[in-house]
């Protein structure tokens, strides 16, 4: 099913969950709605399930209104962070809710409820805990569940709230695999939530990331990183350096270091960011190439990557490099380097401190590339 | 008796899942119907009779000798009742709550006994140890004591009934606070009562308090137990419920239910100290009102 | 018994001795006395005395009308809970603090005021007379004082566990196409019994034990509308010791027993839900 949610705003008392967002999601998408709690993204999730309604704009399903749709008339697939399993309900019990609370016109025969649920089960891999109780399972089995109990009453879109959230690691990357596996078999729409941009990246076709109501960038996940288009959306995948610059006609001054900023040409002299992710910090010998001279600080190995802190005047920045390059330059504390950023992104001061962001657009068209 | 799970809703979740308006509207009317019609009532008109022939009938009723007598009685007997229980309250709420032992449990259980007898039966208990038929009514007329039929039998079945007020309020309180700011004290060298007055008291004062209250309510208002071992002897062994009971009898409608507008106050003021207490310091009587249940 | 976890704390000893004294002095033995004396009576002069034909018709009043009284307080309970903890409305904490009411009103006073009320020339008596419904003086006037002394107990039983019902359980269901009343059945409900049924035994415990706002209400015309424990007074005060004590001896072990169902239930629900 095509989602489409337009303009849509909420506020709770003073506290504005949405403020004017607009998302488009195509027939069979996967959908990861991202950003810190807080950030209107569950609030997004349950009005697209009919658990909350927007105090105005639209939601459109396969272009119907659907703004005002009841959650009961939807036919979402809802999946809740700790899946308000029905505890007096085994397994099947729970599985079947949806097809048993049908009007008697539209609800299947108790055999082809049975056949359904077990068929379903056996997708999840429970087929043997049907008449277990939510006490007696795993938070992963427990999980799957809840996703086969969403998916009976064959719903045109799944929506899933945190749906990882409450499984420890190994259990939370199993159970992604599986979700992207049952995703590309049934080809179903779907939108989860997450604040964890590994699992965002790892599941979905595309991403929302999302900061105090607003939606701050819409793309592939490859688009998400590598172009971030706002400092927020900079900050909240991946590590970076954010390091405070001056911006004099089309060059961006960092304490000693000078980077081209051709986007700025025409800004005669401003305050702005610069962020720079560590593995595109280069690291030299003082003397053997460009860049400005810093101090490492301390030295951390990572298996096959090492970080290392540097000072470079009073800023700490952090950078990363390969075994094979630290072994080559012989790294160790209070040794001098010459740090080189490959690829680094400029945002002007103005725009983008405090809350407001209100040349975002313009923000993100004028951030240059080196 | 489970007295007060508190419900302190300050503030209702948002729901989108709910029932229609004309629903809730119904249903908002109904239970206020079935308050008012239970609970309003008969206060109302307590106060509404008590006041029907004005206040100097009121206040004529109150002054009555026979009245004052059973309020003297009443606040006598609350008087002893009450800190037996609360002196108990506290050592069984420490030795319960501090320690762990084989039979602990069925000690909870025993003590709360009291709350699940017909209050007949708390008094009937002491007719049949202390009166004349009793195992030691012969003795206690050899030597002249009277029990049953006089004041200190009316004490005896007040701290009955009152007896787990205080225990059951502070047990799971104090179990909630845990033993690690004691263990502290003794590692400081306090000994056990400076440790009680000046690391556990502190703690547990509210919840004495709200355990005190209820008890005295109580206490205050037992009919049943009292009944039975008082004798009704006017002036004598009359508290006030025994008091409205027999100006009741006596027909004596207005006067009745004066004496009883005092006790329908006592009550007023008690679930008003009660609420106060519930919302200003939920959180150090919280323990002991959520596990209530019996 | 002896501590097993040892402590530093200071007190076990004394404070566990004054306990089971107090205990003992005030509690056990008391009520240790009534069963020796039912003891000493014989099984016959007990049977005789404790199921004689106005005994056995007070048992009925008691236990029925306690019976009756506890089915309606699980509804009117259920339904002021619900309102309490679900809808905002104003004086909504003020009725919320008057449903103790009845822990706290003396119950004698309870009981002449409820008899003004239901008296024929009473606010409701009057109202209910033409209708040739009496309610003073008969088993309906029982049934009265015992809902309102009982109605607490349901009240705030289920209070609790209404408030800390997961909204997402009802969400999902109805995410899964149920309606509100198929929600309330058949997942709230469900959730709320094992409260109910708790709230049922104590205010049926409660009723069942009831004296001094029934005595009044109820006439107490023998074999109609005479309850058990004004019975065992009436026989007290006729000197029949023997009589009071088997009569006593039956309620205290029906309220023994309840006492045990409502434990085993307590037991039931957290097994049932929680086992893993």
């Amino acid at each position: 099913m095509m989602i489409d949610a337009r303009n849509v705003r909420k506020t709770f008392g003073t506290f504005a969950a949405l403020n004017d967002v607009s998302l488009q999601i195509a027939e069979g998408e996967m959908v990861a709605l991202l950003g810190p709690s807080g950030s209107g993204k569950t609030t997004l999730l349950r009005i697209l399930g009919g658990l909350e309604f927007p105090d105005s704009g639209s939601v459109l399903f396969d272009g119907g209104d659907a703004t005002k749709v009841a959650a009961r008339d939807r036919c979402v697939g809802f999946v809740f962070q700790h899946y308000a399993l029905f505890r007096h309900m085994t397994v099947f019990d729970n599985v079947s809710f949806g097809l048993r609370v049908r009007s008697r016109a539209e609800r299947p025969s108790k055999q082809e409820i049975a056949r359904r649920v077990h068929h379903l089960l056996s997708m999840v891999q429970l087929d043997d805990l049907a008449t277990r109780y939510p006490s007696q399972l795993s938070g992963g089995q427990r999980q799957r569940v809840a996703l086969a109990r969403a998916l009976a009453i064959q719903p045109r879109v799944l929506l899933l709230d945190e749906p990882f959230g409450a499984l420890d690691a190994q259990v939370r990357k199993e159970l992604r695999r599986w979700l992207r596996r049952l995703h590309d078999e049934l080809k179903i729409t779907g939108v989860f939530v997450t604040h964890d941009q590994e699992e965002a990246l790892d599941v979905a076709d595309r991403v929302v990331v999302m900061n105090q109501g607003r939606i701050e960038q819409i793309g592939s996940p490859t688009e998400i990183y590598d172009r971030p288009a706002t400092p927020f959306v900079y900050q909240f995948l991946g590590n970076v350096n954010a390091l405070p610059c001056q911006i004099r006609n089309g060059r961006a001054e960092i304490g000693s270091l000078v980077l081209p900023a051709p986007a700025y040409a025409g800004v005669s002299s401003a305050a702005g960011m610069a962020f720079v992710r560590p593995h595109d910090l280069q690291l030299s010998r003082p003397g053997e190439g460009e860049g400005a001279l810093a101090v490492v600080h301390h030295v951390t190995v990572l298996g096959p990557t090492v970080r290392v802190e540097l000072m470079m005047g009073e800023q700490i920045v952090e950078a990363e490099t390969t075994r094979q390059r630290f072994s080559e330059l012989g790294l160790a504390s209070g040794q001098q380097v010459q740090l080189w950023p490959r690829e680094a992104r400029f945002f002007l001061r103005d725009g983008w401190e405090g809350t407001s962001f209100q040349s975002r657009e313009e923000l993100a068209r004028s951030s240059a590339m080196l | 008796m489970a007295l007060a799970i508190s419900s302190s809703t300050t503030s209702l979740p948002r729901r989108s899942v709910t029932e229609p308006a004309w629903v809730r509207l119904l249903l908002i009317v109904s239970a206020l119907g079935v308050l008012a019609l239970f609970l309003l009532l008969p206060l109302v008109t307590v106060f509404g009779e008590a006041f029907s022939k004005g206040l100097d009938a009121y206040f004529g009723a109150l002054g009555d000798d026979d009245a004052v007598a059973a309020i003297g009685l009443t606040l006598t007997v609350a008087a002893i009742a009450v800190p037996l229980n609360v002196i108990f309250g506290v050592v069984g709420a420490w030795c319960l709550a501090k320690f762990d032992f084989r039979g602990k449990s069925l000690l909870i259980t025993l003590i709360d006994i009291p709350f699940s007898v017909s209050p007949v039966i708390s008094g009937l208990v002491y007719v049949l140890l202390f009166g004349l038929q009793g195992w030691f009514g012969p003795w206690l007329k050899l030597h002249d004591i009277k029990l049953i039929f006089a004041v200190p039998g009316i004490v005896l079945a007040t701290v009955f009934v009152t007896f787990p007020f205080v225990a059951r309020e502070l047990i799971p309180l104090m179990e909630a606070q845990g033993t690690e700011e004691e263990e502290a004290a003794v590692v400081l060298g306090a000994g056990g009562w400076r440790i009680f007055w000046h690391v556990t008291l502190p703690n547990i004062k509210w919840g004495v308090f709200y355990g005190v209250l209820l008890c005295n309510a109580r206490a205050m208002g037992e009919f049943g137990a009292v009944s039975v071992v008082s004798g009704h002897i006017r002036g004598l062994t009359n508290t006030m419920p025994l008091h409205v009971e027999i100006l009741y009898n006596e027909y004596n409608y207005m006067a009745a239910f004066a004496v009883a507008s005092l006790l329908a106050m006592l009550a007023l003021v008690t679930l008003a100290v009660k609420s106060l207490l519930e919302w200003r310091f939920s959180r150090e009587i919280a323990a002991g009102t959520r596990h209530q249940k019996t | 018994m002896l501590a097993t976890k040892s402590s530093v704390i200071p007190g076990f000893g004394p404070t566990l001795g004054y306990t089971l004294f107090y205990l003992g002095l005030i509690v056990l033995i008391p009520l240790a006395a009534l069963f020796f004396r039912a003891a000493g009576m014989g099984w016959e002069q007990f049977v005789q005395a404790a199921f004689a034909p106005r005994v056995l018709a007070a048992y009925r009043l008691s236990f029925g009308g306690a019976f009756i009284a506890a089915a309606i307080n699980v509804v009117a309970g259920l339904l002021v809970a619900w309102v309490l903890v679900r809808y905002e409305f104003p004086g909504r904490k003020l009725f919320d603090a008057m449903v103790d009411l009845p822990f706290a009103l003396p119950t004698a006073v309870a009981g002449i005021a409820l008899t003004a009320i239901y008296a024929p020339n009473g606010v409701i008596g009057q109202l209910l007379r033409p209708l040739g419904i009496k309610v003073a003086f008969t088993p309906i006037g029982v049934v009265i004082a015992m809902v309102f002394i009982g109605m607490p107990f349901v009240v705030r039983t289920v209070q609790p566990v209404l408030q800390d019902l997961e909204l997402e359980h009802e969400e999902v269901a109805a995410s899964l196409g149920a309606n509100r009343l198929q929600v309330f059945c058949l997942v709230i409900l469900p959730n709320l019994l094992p409260a109910l049924v708790t709230g049922f035994a104590l205010a049926f415990a409660r009723a069942l034990g009831e004296y001094g706002s029934v005595i009044f209400i109820a006439g107490n015309m023998p074999g109609i509308s005479e309850i058990a424990p004004l019975l065992i007074v009436t026989k007290l005060e006729q000197y029949d010791y023997a009589g009071a004590t088997a009569i006593a001896v039956v309620m205290l072990v029906a309220a023994f027993l309840m006492l045990l169902v409502i434990n085993t239930l307590q037991k039931w629900r957290q097994s049932r839900f929680t086992a893993n």
